[in-house]
């Protein structure tokens, strides 16, 4: 009950959050240099005429009198319509964050399948070969930029083998995507027991996923690593391996469920960052994703969509770290709110 | 069981492709940037200005020369010899100011609605009072107001000029002028919108051989044949534009062959991936754009027409077309395009650092200058032009600060000309010696004067030339103009760069046109 009180608390205060985020870029995004006027009345248009487009844009009044009009109508669910596609930003980002959120969520759980097993292998097997490979895997991640890594999947399992679909989005051309439900292809198709759509699905999300997940990787072994180092030098850790427990119970009873919380964390800090959009992963995979939408919203001065996403995005990071605090409290009992 | 799903999906893409028809029916472009709406009163970029091209015809149109009586060695639109498209022929009067156009009476719009003059006097009232549309080029080509356009019957229209201009009917075949379905339109309208422009951002209303039958947006574009076309089925039953961002993800999907086109892809990259590679074409054409070194002739030491001299001799122009666009470059030589008509070979100041340094000398700058040059810095060309300019400046004792600028920042001081110098690619929507000269060197033209070049000599040549209908005493007056301006050096004419097209091999038909755009209506694959 503690527990629910918390996360209403938590969720109460979301709204302060949120008028300040709204406030901060709103006029963030207004200090950008430029006038979307004039980028929107087009490259011959003369000053009068770029003076009635900023009229139509609402641009010529006082910026506090646009942030009332803006969230009065925000109030009302709409938040604006991009200039340059003249779709609403609210339909937009429908559409476009269920892509994101697929991509994100499908290379982290390749990423947390394959990272935490890794990390904890590698400090009980600390200072030996396998650590070293381990580590080696794990600084290669970090260090090979995610740009580099797409394109060199797309090369070989597309371009040498064949393996692998054309990197054209979510799925295959000529594929129609499953019935609407969460937007995400792969949960909508399995929902609707569609074949082809999470076929297709799958092959498309396949090498976009494995970069991120790559890139994803070696922090969650470094810390799984770290953090069971430090677990399986506790005392309670000694009093079960003397008291002749099995090895394995130990380490993945005992030692491996505590040694999650900081794995949690880290987890969760990648995740909200993440879901701002992994630019260039949807730029090499033409993933329509909310990434490639925010970046040319704030090249071509778009301030509705940019509005938007920013709160999207925070609205994100409070859910994720409000999650991983409740997991705090089912990981290790001691902790209450 | 993935392999066995696969399986089943491929056989089922199968069954589906052979529904829709034969696969050659259908042509897949990968387009490099997300698009935007595409009303034509209000296009500004590429993808939509080609999406427009070809879901809309015009009133004219222009005749095709074939690759074999080409100078380019490819089909292109004859720019001296227009043609009916919508209008079946029209007059002009013999002052030059009245123009009738006769419309064909045989066609109907993709929603079956029939075409009239309404249609057109509806389409010139819409684009004049949108707002960010193209009332500027009606005030250009001498249409400023409704009063203007009549309808005589329900297949002739006259414009009526205020006095005669040339660049009026090659106008008429611009993407803007696009001829949309005003009944369809009407029924889209709302209080602020008086004329649909918020329903037109994403639909279309044409007469055209296509319409956009499926919109995704950040995925893909298809285009569908308009049943209703009265030129008869285009051989391309469906253009598939598939909107990839990345480069080298439409390169590979060139190479693989899963696009059949690949647009926007840059010099360096043609010349090294694909210009040996079998089974790709790559159609390169010279176009009368013209990458320009702006200079504001407004700010000292620019003032000087000594300075401005000296920046023309720095350049190593062979070194710009050879090491920057890998020899897909023609040399400028002109305020006026070589491509356009009345071009004349005006423009002498070969890449020489010495003369330069002496020319900086007898402006009183023997110790050299330093100057400032802003470019956008989402161009990799003009980044690497900038690049190569600082050490060839370098050379003749002049210091290039370079200046990178955010897109939307480098819009702004374009108009408002807050800069030294700035590279801007510039290519004319009218093949027209006086569009170009009106537009860049007349200090009415608020927008496009990147010299801020104030020259009452000019200014009044301009408007004589506009009003000229003498073919030779208007040559005379451009060929005046070009001396003059070539000798003040407003602006640097740095090279042409040429139109790059990669396709596979199987691709034809393709005709240029100097708006650059793809027109499916004459593509398909064989």
């Amino acid at each position: 009950m503690a527990l629910l009180y918390y996360i209403v608390r938590r969720v109460l205060q979301l709204i302060p959050i949120l008028i300040g985020i709204s406030m901060v870029t709103f006029v963030m995004a207004r200090l950008i240099p430029g006038n979307p006027a004039i980028l929107a009345a087009g490259p011959l248009a003369s000053p009068e005429q770029i003076a009635q487009v900023e009229a139509q844009m609402g641009l010529d009044l006082p910026i506090w009198e646009q942030y009332i009009v803006y969230m009065q109508d925000v109030l009302r669910g709409d938040f604006g319509t991009s200039w340059r596609t003249g779709l609403p930003v609210t339909t937009e980002l429908f559409s476009r964050f269920p892509a994101t959120f697929e991509l994100i969520t499908f290379s982290m759980l390749i990423a947390c399948l394959i990272g935490i097993p890794l990390g904890a292998f590698a400090a009980v097997k600390q200072g030996t070969k396998f650590d070293h490979a381990i580590r080696l895997l794990s600084v290669g991640g970090v260090s090979i930029p995610v740009f580099w890594s797409s394109l060199m999947l797309i090369l070989v399992f597309y371009s040498i083998l064949g393996w692998s679909p054309a990197p054209m989005g979510r799925l295959g051309f000529g594929v129609a995507p499953p019935q609407h439900l969460t937007g995400m292809y792969i949960v909508d198709a399995i929902l609707t027991l569609n074949g082809p759509a999470l076929s297709s699905a799958l092959s498309q999300i396949a090498l976009p996923a494995t970069a991120l997940a790559f890139a994803m990787l070696s922090p969650i072994v470094r810390i799984t690593r770290t953090s069971m180092l430090d677990v399986l030098g506790e005392d309670y850790v000694r009093t079960a391996v003397s008291s002749g427990l099995k090895r394995k119970t130990i380490i993945f009873r005992d030692a491996l469920r505590n040694a999650m919380l900081p794995v949690v964390t880290m987890i969760g800090i990648q995740y909200g960052y993440s879901l701002g959009g992994e630019v260039l992963v949807e730029q090499i995979f033409s993933w329509p994703g909310m990434g490639r939408y925010a970046i040319s919203a704030i090249f071509n001065l778009d301030y509705q969509p940019v509005q938007a996403f920013v709160m999207l995005v925070a609205l994100m990071y409070v859910t994720i770290y409000l999650v991983v605090d409740v997991l705090y409290a089912l990981l290790d009992p001691r902790i209450r709110y | 069981m993935k392999h066995k799903w696969s399986l089943i999906g491929t056989a089922l893409l199968g069954l589906l492709l052979l529904s829709v028809g034969a696969a050659g029916a259908e042509m897949h472009v990968a387009l490099g940037e997300d698009v935007e709406g595409w009303d034509p009163a209000t296009v500004i970029f590429y993808a939509a200005g080609e999406i427009v091209r070809n879901c809309y015809d015009s009133l004219i149109t222009y005749e095709i020369l074939d690759a074999e009586d080409s100078p380019a060695g490819v089909a292109m639109f004859d720019e001296s010899r227009p043609k009916g498209m919508l209008a079946e022929s029209w007059e002009v009067s013999p002052d030059g100011k009245e123009y009738t156009f006769y419309l064909r009476q045989d066609v109907v719009f993709a929603s079956g609605n029939e075409f009239t003059s309404e249609d057109v006097r509806w389409t010139v009232e819409r684009s004049m009072n949108i707002p960010g549309g193209t009332g500027w080029l009606w005030d250009v080509i001498g249409v400023s107001s409704m009063d203007q356009v009549e309808v005589i019957d329900d297949h002739t229209i006259r414009f009526v000029l205020d006095e005669p201009n040339t660049l009026f009917l090659p106008s008429l075949q611009l993407e803007v002028m696009a001829i949309v379905d005003s009944a369809e339109l009407k029924k889209h309208v709302t209080e602020d919108d008086p004329y649909a422009h918020n329903w037109m951002y994403t639909n279309v209303a044409p007469t055209g051989p296509f319409h956009v039958a499926e919109y995704v947006p950040g995925s893909r574009i298809v285009l569908e044949a308009n049943p209703n076309y009265y030129g008869g089925e285009p051989k391309t039953q469906r253009v598939v534009y598939h909107i990839v961002p990345s480069e080298a993800t439409r390169i590979m999907l060139l190479e693989a062959g899963d696009v059949d086109v690949s647009l926007f892809i840059s010099p360096e990259e043609v010349q090294r991936r694909l210009v040996d590679r079998p089974g790709i074409d790559v159609v390169s054409v010279a176009t009368p754009g013209t990458e320009y070194l702006a200079i504001n002739t407004t700010l000292p030491p620019f003032d000087d027409v000594l300075v401005r001299r000296a920046i023309a001799h720095a350049v190593n122009y062979d070194e710009l077309m050879e090491e920057v666009m890998h020899g897909f470059a023609s040399p400028a030589t002109s305020p006026v395009p070589a491509l356009t008509p009345g071009h004349k070979d005006v423009f002498h100041y070969e890449h020489d650092p010495e003369k330069a340094r002496e020319l900086l000398e007898e402006a009183g700058y023997p110790d050299g200058i330093q100057v400032e040059l802003s470019y956008r810095l989402d161009n990799p060309v003009e980044e690497a032009v900038a690049i190569y300019l600082q050490d060839q400046f370098a050379e003749a004792g002049i210091d290039l600060v370079i200046d990178r600028v955010a897109a939307s920042r480098f819009e702004r001081i374009r108009v408002t000309r807050e800069y030294q110098m700035a590279l801007i690619y510039w290519t004319p929507y009218v093949n027209d010696p006086v569009y170009q000269l009106s537009f860049n060197y007349h200090s009415r033209s608020e927008c496009c004067n990147y010299g801020e070049y104030h020259n009452p000599t000019v200014n009044s040549l301009v408007d004589q030339a506009t009003r000229e209908t003498d073919p030779d005493k208007q040559q005379e007056l451009i060929d005046e103009l070009q001396e003059i301006i070539a000798d003040d050096v407003p602006i640097v004419y740095l090279y042409h760069p040429d139109r790059i097209t990669c396709m596979r091999s199987e691709v034809e038909g393709f005709v240029y046109n100097s708006a650059h755009f793809l027109l499916y209506r004459y593509m398909y694959k064989d």
